[in-house]
C-alpha cells in the first residue's frame, strides 16, 4: 500500500554534519541525566541500605517480573526532575511505571523506588501513578502494582491528598478497572503505610513478602501515640499476619523473586481464566518490510536549527514499513501531510506538519481524522508546528472556524491516538494535533521538541511589543508632544534585546522536553532513533484491550461483574 | 532345513531393536515381549506383535516360564535370546528346541552348559590341549577355606575370581591380598547369585598387562565351524567393555593363525553350533606374548557389530540361517582379510566421575549422529547405530545402563577412529549423566591411538579420562547468543502476530541498553560444588542490526572478555539452535575468526544446555546448566543445603535396592567399615563409614528400595574439635 517515499541523505553535507551534530548532543545529555540522576534510583547509599534488606533494585524487580526478552515500554522517565527545591532530583519521580508482557500479556507495571524518599508519594508521583492508571485503563490492561512505599509525602499533602486528581483517585481507579475485569495485583515488597495500604486491600489478589513487606494503617509510632499499645512492625502488619490472620494479603513469599513468581503465576492464571482468545496479538500482518533507510538518518535530516525547513516526509520514511505512504490529498493544504502507512505491519493513519497551519490544512486533518474513525485505523500525529496562520486575510477566511472542526474532529476520534513531538508544538496547533488535553492514548517527545504557546522568539516579540506599547502609553500621558530622542533609541534596543533573551530563553527552558517531562506532560522523552519501536510498540498496546477500535468505549470489558472484586 | 517364518526376541533394548531389524528384512514375523517398565520401549514398537511379561524389573526376561508360554501362544517359529538374560540359559534352550514347533537361535543346550560354567570350560580346553591360564575350577569344594588355600597356596596373588556363570564383568573381582579375599568371593557370590541365579567360583592367576583378545565364530548343524577374524576388547572399565574393534591391532600373521586355530578347535570340542565367542587373554608380560583361552561366550556378543562391518556379514541373518539348518559353504562368504578396520563405543548412562555409578532418570534429548565425517573409498560414510531408546525414554534402575552404541568402520584404524569420535561428539545426550564423554577422552588417547595397549589403560589412565572440558568463556558466548535467539524466536513463534513478541523488540528498554544476563556453570559433574566455582557470567547486548551481539563474558575475581559476534547463519528450532557465526575479541586491531558450525541443545526442564563447536579444526564438547538471572533467585531457593552437606548422614550413592545392612543402632564403627550395600542394575555398591562414630539411625531394612541420595545410616554428630 502506498507509494514509496524518502531519498537517500547525503550524510557528509556540512548542513547534515551540523544537524547530526547537535542531535547527538541532545540524546547524550538525555542520556547523561538519565544515567546520571534517574536509572540508578536513589542514590548509592539508599541503594546499599535497600539491598542489604534483600530487596532488589525496582528495576531489577520489573525486569524479573516480566517475561524474558519482554520489551519495556517504561514511561515518563523525567518525571520530578528538578521540580521540587527540597528534592532537586526525584529519580522518575519516586515510581517506575511502564508496560510489558507477562505470560505473553501485556501488562501495566506500577513500581515504587523505595530508595527514592522511601518511595513516599510527591504530587508528580500521584500523578505518575494515576497516569499509568489512565493508559492501562484506555488500552484495557490489567495492573501490576509493586508496592514499597511510606505513604504520602507529608511535608506536600496539601497538594497530594484532598483533590480529584490525587492519592484517593488510585483506589478509585483501581475499583473500576477490577469491576471491569482489568487484574489487579499488588505484591508488596516493602512498606505500605496508612493510604498505601489500601493498594494491597483493593487489589484482586495480593502478595507479601516474608520479613520485609508489611501493611497497616498506622505504623507502630502512630499506634503507640493514638492508643498507647506498644506493637511490632511484624504484630501490625507482618506478612504472616496478613496472610494467616486478616486476610489482606493472599500469597505469602519467601522473598523478592519469589513475590515476583507468585505475581506472575497470578496473572498466568488470571489471563487464561478472563481473557482467552484476546492477546495482545492484534490482527496485522505477521511480516512486513523494514524501511528502506536507515533510522540513525534521522539525525541528518532534524535541521540544527528549528526554524529551518525540512519535508516531513523524510522522517516518515525512516518510520514506516518499507518507507511506503498512501498519502490523502498530497496537493491540498500541503502544509500538513496526511496518509496512511504501516509501523510492525499495523495499519496507521499520519497527520504531520509540514509547515505553519492554514485553513485548507485544518479542513484536511478534520476530513482525514473522519476516515480513519470510519476505518477504526488509529492515528499517528507527528508535530513539528509553529501554530495556525495569523493575519487579516485568514482571519476573514475563518480559520478559527476551520482550526476548530480540526479540533472538533480530534475530539470525538475514538481510535487509539499517539502525539510524538518531533519538533516544536505551539499554540493552537498542539491541541489540533491531539496535544495532552486531547487525550492521546501517548504522547512522547524527542530530546528537540519544544512545547509552548508560542515560539520563544515570537513570544519575545510579542510580550516585547506590548510592554513598549504599554510603557509608550504611559510615557504618552506624561509627555505627549516630546519626539523620541536618538539617545533614548540606543539605550531602548539594549533594553529590548535584554528583555527578549530573558523572555526567549524562559520559553527556552519552560519548552525543554526536561521542563515538561518533569511535569509530566508527555508519557517520556525517547530517542530518534528508537522511535520505530516505541510507535510500533505503543500502537499494539493500544489496540490490546480494544479489540474492537471502532467502538473502544467498550474498554470498560462487559466480562465480570460490574463490582470490583472485594476483599473479604 | 526348517522355514523360520517367524521370531520371539526374548529380550529388550538395543539388541532386542537389532535382532527385529534383521527379521523383518528377512520378512520373518517379530514378536517382542516386554516388562511393563518398557511397555513403550523402541523395541516393543517396532515389532509385529508384543506380550506383556510380568515382573516390573530384569526377572521378567529370565522367567522362562512365562517367556516359553508366549512362544506357545504367538506361534513363534524360533527364540532369539540376544544377550544376557536367558541367552545363556541351557535349560531355556532345552526347552525351546523340544517344543513342538519352534527352535532355540543358538547353540545346543550342551554347548552352553560346558562353556557356561567356565570351570567345565576351563577343563574341557585343558583336555583338548587348549591353554588356559593357571587357576582352581572345581566345584566340588567351594568352601571359602578351601579358595583361599587355592589362592594362597596354588596360584598366588594377584587373583581374578570369576562366577562360574558370570558374563559382563559381573561376579568378578580382582583379589590383590589374602586380607581382602573373603570379602570378595562373598560379594562376587551374592553378586553371581542376583544375576546368574548360581554363586560357584573359579579362581585364576591374574595377568597384570593383558589384553583381551576374541575369535568370532559361526558353527553350523553339520560340523562345520569358521571363525570370522578376532576383535580387541581391551579398553574396559570395571570389567566391562566400553570400546571395541575389528580386527585386533597389532598382532602378527602367526599369531592370528593361533588364535584361530585356538578357537576353532575350541568349538569344535564342545560341539558347537551357531555364533559364538572365544575370548583369550594375551599376556604382554609373557616371552613374544602368550596367548591364554579364557573363555567361550556361547551368544551374540554386544560388540558383533564390528565383526559385522569388516567381514560384511549379518551375524544375526546367519544365526537364523543355521538354525533353520543351512550349510556355512552355502551361506557364508567370508572375505580373506578383515576389510578396513571398525571400532564400537558403548554408551552407558553412568557418571565416570563416581565410579561409573548407573544413572537412571529420563532421557530428555538423545542425539546419536550418525553422519560422520567423510572418509575415502568405498566404504559406509555412515556411522552404525545401534540404540533401544529414544529422547523421552527412562533408563530405570531395573535394566543394564547401557543407552546404545555406535559403530564406525574406516579403511583403516585411524580413520576409523576420527570417525567414531566425530560422531561423539556430534551427538549428545541430555538430561542423564552418561560417559559420551568419557569415550571422547578415551579415543583422544595417545596409547589408545597408537593401538595394543593392555586392559589397564582405562585405570592408569583414569584422571584424563574423565576429566571434563573447561567451560570456555568462547562456548558460553556462543551459548548466551543461542539462548537468545532460541528465546526470541519462541516468543515469535507462539504469537506470530503479536507486535511486542516481534524479534527486532526483543528486550526493548526505553532510552536503556538492557543486558541479558546469563549464569552459565559447567554441568558435567553431578557433584554440584565442585561447579559453583566455576560459574561464568554472560551479558549480552543485542546490536540493532539483529544479528549482531556484544557478549561480555566474566568469570569471579578475572578480567570480563569482550567479544563482538556476528551471526551468518541460524538454524533455530525449540530444542536446538544450529549456527555459524564469527566473532572478534574485544581488541581494535583483533581478526575475525570463525565457528562454522555450533550446535546447542537445550533441555528447559533442567537448565540444561549442550553446546558443541568447531573452531580452527578441533571440536569442542561442554555441557553446562544455565541460569537465567530471572531464574537465579529461584534456583537458590530450591537448592537447600542437602543432608549430603552434614557428614553424619550417609546417603546411597544411587538407586536401588539395600541388600545387606552390617551395622545397628547404637553399634561403634570404625572408618572404612561397611555400613551397608546397595544393589541396582545388578551392580551392588558397598558404602563405607567416612570417619570412627557411632551408628544413631539406620532408616531402612534389608530389601527396601532407596532413591538417589536417600539417607541410609545416620551417624553420631562428629564432636566439635
Amino acid at each position: 500500500m502506498g507509494a514509496r517515499i524518502g531519498n537517500a541523505v547525503r550524510r557528509d553535507l556540512p548542513r547534515a554534519l551540523r544537524n547530526c551534530e547537535r542531535m547527538q548532543e541532545l540524546e547524550l545529555e538525555l542520556k547523561r541525566v538519565l544515567a546520571v540522576d534517574v536509572l540508578c534510583g536513589g542514590g548509592a547509599s539508599a541503594m546499599q541500605r535497600h539491598m542489604s534488606r534483600g530487596k532488589l533494585p525496582v528495576r531489577e524487580r520489573v525486569h524479573r517480573l516480566l517475561d524474558p526478552l519482554s520489551p519495556f515500554l517504561e514511561l515518563s522517565q523525567l518525571a520530578g526532575y528538578k521540580l521540587y527545591d527540597e528534592k532537586p532530583i526525584l529519580p522518575a519521580g519516586g515510581v517506575v511505571t511502564g508496560i510489558g508482557k507477562v505470560h505473553g500479556h501485556l501488562v501495566m507495571v506500577v513500581a515504587n523506588d523505595a530508595t527514592v524518599s522511601g518511595g513516599t508519594y510527591f504530587p508528580i508521583t500521584v500523578k505518575k501513578h494515576l497516569r499509568a492508571q489512565h493508559i492501562a485503563q484506555q488500552c484495557g490492561l490489567p495492573c501490576v502494582y509493586l508496592v514499597d512505599s511510606g505513604g504520602a509525602y507529608l511535608p506536600r499533602q496539601a497538594d497530594v491528598f484532598p483533590d480529584r486528581d490525587h492519592f484517593g483517585r488510585i483506589f478509585f481507579n483501581q475499583a473500576r478497572m477490577s469491576a471491569a475485569g482489568l487484574a489487579q495485583i499488588a505484591v508488596v515488597m516493602g512498606s505500605c503505610t496508612a493510604g498505601g495500604a489500601y493498594v494491597p486491600a483493593m487489589a484482586d489478589e495480593a502478595i507479601i513478602v516474608r520479613k520485609t513487606g508489611s501493611i497497616f494503617l498506622g505504623g507502630p509510632p502512630l499506634v503507640k501515640a493514638a492508643t498507647g499499645e506498644d506493637v511490632s512492625v511484624e504484630e501490625l502488619g507482618g506478612a504472616e499476619m496478613h496472610c494467616s490472620k486478616s486476610g489482606v494479603a493472599d500469597y505469602l513469599a519467601e522473598n523478592d523473586e519469589h513475590a515476583l513468581q507468585l505475581a506472575r503465576d497470578a496473572m498466568a492464571q488470571r489471563v487464561t481464566a478472563f481473557t482467552t482468545g484476546s492477546s495482545a496479538a492484534s490482527s496485522s500482518a505477521p511480516t512486513f518490510d523494514a524501511p528502506l533507510f536507515p533510522i540513525d538518518d534521522l539525525r541528518y535530516i532534524i535541521p540544527s536549527d528549528s526554524k529551518e525547513m525540512y519535508d516531513v516526509r523524510e522522517v516518515l520514511a525512516r518510520l514506516v514499513d518499507g518507507s511506503r505512504f498512501h498519502e490523502f490529498k498530497p496537493t491540498y493544504g500541503a502544509s500538513l501531510v496526511t496518509g496512511w502507512a504501516h509501523v510492525h505491519g499495523q495499519v496507521v493513519g499520519i497527520l504531520a506538519n509540514n509547515g505553519i497551519l492554514f485553513s485548507e490544512s485544518a479542513n484536511k486533518a478534520a476530513h482525514f481524522i473522519q476516515l480513519c474513525e470510519q476505518r477504526a485505523i488509529p492515528l499517528l500525529f507527528l508535530h513539528n508546528v509553529s501554530g495556525f496562520m495569523v493575519g487579516s486575510a485568514y482571519e476573514q477566511g475563518g480559520i478559527a472556524k476551520h482550526g476548530a472542526k480540526w479540533v472538533n474532529a480530534v475530539s470525538n476520534a475514538r481510535v487509539p491516538k499517539i502525539s510524538l513531538l518531533i519538533g516544536g508544538s505551539h499554540g493552537a496547533a498542539n491541541y489540533a494535533m491531539c496535544g495532552r488535553a486531547y487525550d492521546p492514548h501517548f504522547l512522547l517527545t524527542w530530546p528537540n521538541a519544544k512545547i509552548s504557546v508560542m515560539g520563544g522568539t515570537q513570544a519575545a516579540n510579542v510580550l516585547y511589543t506590548i510592554q513598549r506599547d504599554a510603557a509608550a502609553q504611559r510615557d504618552g500621558q506624561k509627555k505627549k508632544a516630546n519626539a523620541v530622542s536618538a539617545e533614548r533609541d540606543a539605550d531602548g534596543a539594549a533594553q529590548e534585546l535584554k528583555l527578549k533573551q530573558e523572555i526567549e530563553s524562559k520559553f527556552e527552558q519552560e519548552g525543554s522536553v526536561y521542563y515538561a517531562g518533569a511535569r509530566l506532560w508527555d508519557d517520556g522523552c525517547i530517542l530518534p532513533t528508537d522511535s520505530r519501536k516505541v510507535l510500533a510498540l505503543c500502537l499494539a498496546a493500544a489496540a490490546a484491550g480494544n479489540r474492537s477500535v471502532a467502538a473502544p468505549s467498550t474498554h470498560v470489558r462487559t466480562a465480570g461483574s460490574t463490582f470490583g472484586v472485594f476483599r473479604m | 532345513m526348517v522355514v523360520l517364518e517367524s521370531v520371539l526376541v526374548a529380550n529388550r533394548g538395543e539388541i532386542a531393536v537389532r535382532v527385529i531389524r534383521t527379521a523383518r528384512k528377512l520378512g520373518m514375523r517379530t514378536v517382542a515381549v516386554y516388562s511393563p517398565a518398557d511397555r513403550y520401549a523402541k523395541h516393543v514398537r517396532l515389532a509385529d506383535e508384543s506380550y506383556a511379561l510380568r515382573e516390573e524389573d530384569g526377572r521378567a526376561y529370565l522367567n522362562a516360564a512365562r517367556i516359553l508360554e508366549l512362544v506357545e501362544k504367538s506361534g513363534a517359529r524360533c527364540v532369539h535370546p540376544g544377550y544376557g538374560f536367558l541367552s545363556e540359559n541351557a535349560a531355556f534352550a532345552d526347552a525351546c528346541n523340544s517344543m513342538r514347533s519352534s527352535v532355540f537361535v543358538g547353540p545346543p543346550a550342551h554347548a552352553i552348559r560346558a562353556m557356561g560354567s567356565k570351570a567345565e570350560a576351563r577343563r574341557i580346553m585343558i583336555g583338548a590341549g587348549v591353554p588356559v591360564v593357571p587357576g582352581y575350577e572345581d566345584l566340588a569344594d567351594q568352601s571359602v577355606e578351601r579358595l583361599k588355600y587355592e589362592a594362597c597356596r596354588n596360584i598366588g596373588f594377584p587373583i581374578m575370581i570369576k562366577a562360574v556363570h558370570g558374563g559382563g564383568g559381573k561376579g568378578m573381582r580382582v583379589v590383590r591380598s589374602e586380607k581382602q579375599f573373603e570379602d570378595a568371593v562373598l560379594s562376587a557370590k551374592s553378586e553371581a547369585r542376583n544375576a546368574f541365579g548360581a554363586d560357584t567360583l573359579i579362581l585364576e592367576k591374574y595377568i597384570p598387562r593383558s589384553r583381551h583378545i576374541e575369535v568370532q565364530i559361526i558353527a553350523d548343524q553339520h560340523g562345520k565351524v569358521s571363525h570370522l577374524f578376532d576383535r580387541d576388547c581391551s579398553l574396559q572399565r570395571r570389567h566391562q567393555k566400553v570400546i571395541e574393534e575389528a580386527p585386533a591391532p597389532h598382532l602378527s600373521e602367526t599369531q592370528r593363525n593361533e588364535i584361530y586355530d585356538i578357537a576353532e578347535n575350541a568349538a569344535r570340542a564342545v560341539g558347537y553350533q551357531n555364533a559364538g565367542t572365544v575370548e583369550l587373554i594375551y599376556d604382554l608380560d609373557a616371552d613374544h606374548g602368550k596367548m591364554y583361552f579364557l573363555e567361550m561366550n556361547t551368544r551374540l556378543q554386544v560388540e558383533h557389530p564390528v565383526t559385522e562391518l569388516v567381514t560384511g556379514v549379518d551375524l544375526v541373518e546367519l544365526q537364523f540361517a543355521v538354525a533353520a539348518g543351512a550349510k556355512l559353504e552355502d551361506i557364508l562368504e567370508r572375505p580373506a582379510l578383515p576389510l578396513g578396520h571398525a571400532m564400537e563405543a558403548r554408551l552407558y548412562a553412568e557418571d565416570p566421575r563416581h565410579d561409573f555409578l548407573p544413572q537412571s532418570g529420563r532421557i530428555e534429548r538423545l542425539v546419536l549422529d550418525d553422519r560422520g565425517e567423510d572418509t575415502a573409498g568405498n566404504l559406509s560414510d555412515r556411522v552404525r547405530v545401534d540404540c533401544g531408546l529414544e529422547s523421552g525414554d527412562q533408563v530405570t534402575v531395573f535394566f543394564d545402563p547401557m543407552i546404545g552404541k555406535l559403530i564406525s568402520h574406516g579403511g583403516t584404524r585411524e580413520q576409523a577412529r576420527r570417525k567414531l569420535l566425530s560422531a561423539l561428539q556430534n551427538s549428545a545426550v541430555l538430561g542423564i549423566q552418561t560417559n559420551l564423554n568419557y569415550i571422547c577422552n578415551v579415543l583422544e588417547d595417545a596409547e589408545f591411538i597408537a593401538g595394543g595397549f593392555d586392559t589397564s589403560l582405562a585405570i592408569r589412565r583414569a584422571t584424563e579420562f574423565t576429566a571434563y572440558p573447561e567451560v570456555d568463556t568462547l562456548a558460553v558466548c556462543i551459548l548466551s547468543v543461542a539462548s537468545f535467539l532460541r528465546e526470541r524466536y519462541a516468543q515469535h513463534a507462539r504469537m506470530p502476530s503479536s507486535v511486542w513478541a516481534h524479534p527486532s523488540l526483543a528486550n526493548f528498554r526505553v532510552n536503556e541498553h538492557e543486558a541479558i544476563t546469563l549464569q552459565v556453570l559447567p554441568a558435567n559433574d553431578s557433584d554440584a560444588s565442585d561447579s559453583t566455582s566455576a560459574c561464568i557470567t554472560t551479558r549480552l547486548f543485542p546490536e540493532d542490526e539483529v544479528n549482531q551481539f556484544f557478549v561480555e563474558s566474566s568469570t569471579e575475581g578475572q578480567d570480563p572478555r569482550r567479544n563482538f559476534v556476528q551471526v551468518d547463519h541460524s538454524n533455530i528450532s525449540d530444542e536446538c539452535v544450529r549456527l555459524a557465526l564469527s566473532w572478534t575479541e574485544d581488541t581494535a586491531l583483533s581478526e575475525r575468526h570463525n565457528v562454522p558450525q555450533a550446535r546447542i541443545d537445550f533441555v528447559d526442564a533442567q537448565d540444561l544446555a549442550w553446546v558443541r563447536y568447531t573452531h580452527m579444526n578441533t571440536t569442542r564438547s561442554v555441557f553446562v546448566r544455565v541460569r537465567s538471572r530471572e531464574h537465579a533467585g529461584l534456583l537458590k531457593d530450591d537448592s537447600r543445603a542437602g543432608p549430603g552437606e552434614n557428614s553424619s548422614k550417609i546417603l546411597t550413592p544411587m538407586s536401588g535396592k539395600v541388600v545387606r545392612i552390617l551395622c545397628e543402632p547404637g553399634a561403634a564403627v570404625r572408618k572404612g567399615d561397611t555400613l551397608f550395600v546397595v544393589e541396582a542394575m545388578k551392580m551392588s555398591y558397598n558404602v563405607l563409614a567416612p570417619r570412627d562414630a557411632t551408628v544413631l539411625i539406620v532408616n531402612h531394612t534389608v530389601g527396601a528400595f532407596v532413591n538417589h541420595g536417600s539417607v541410609i545410616v545416620e551417624l553420631e554428630q562428629e564432636p566439635a574439635a
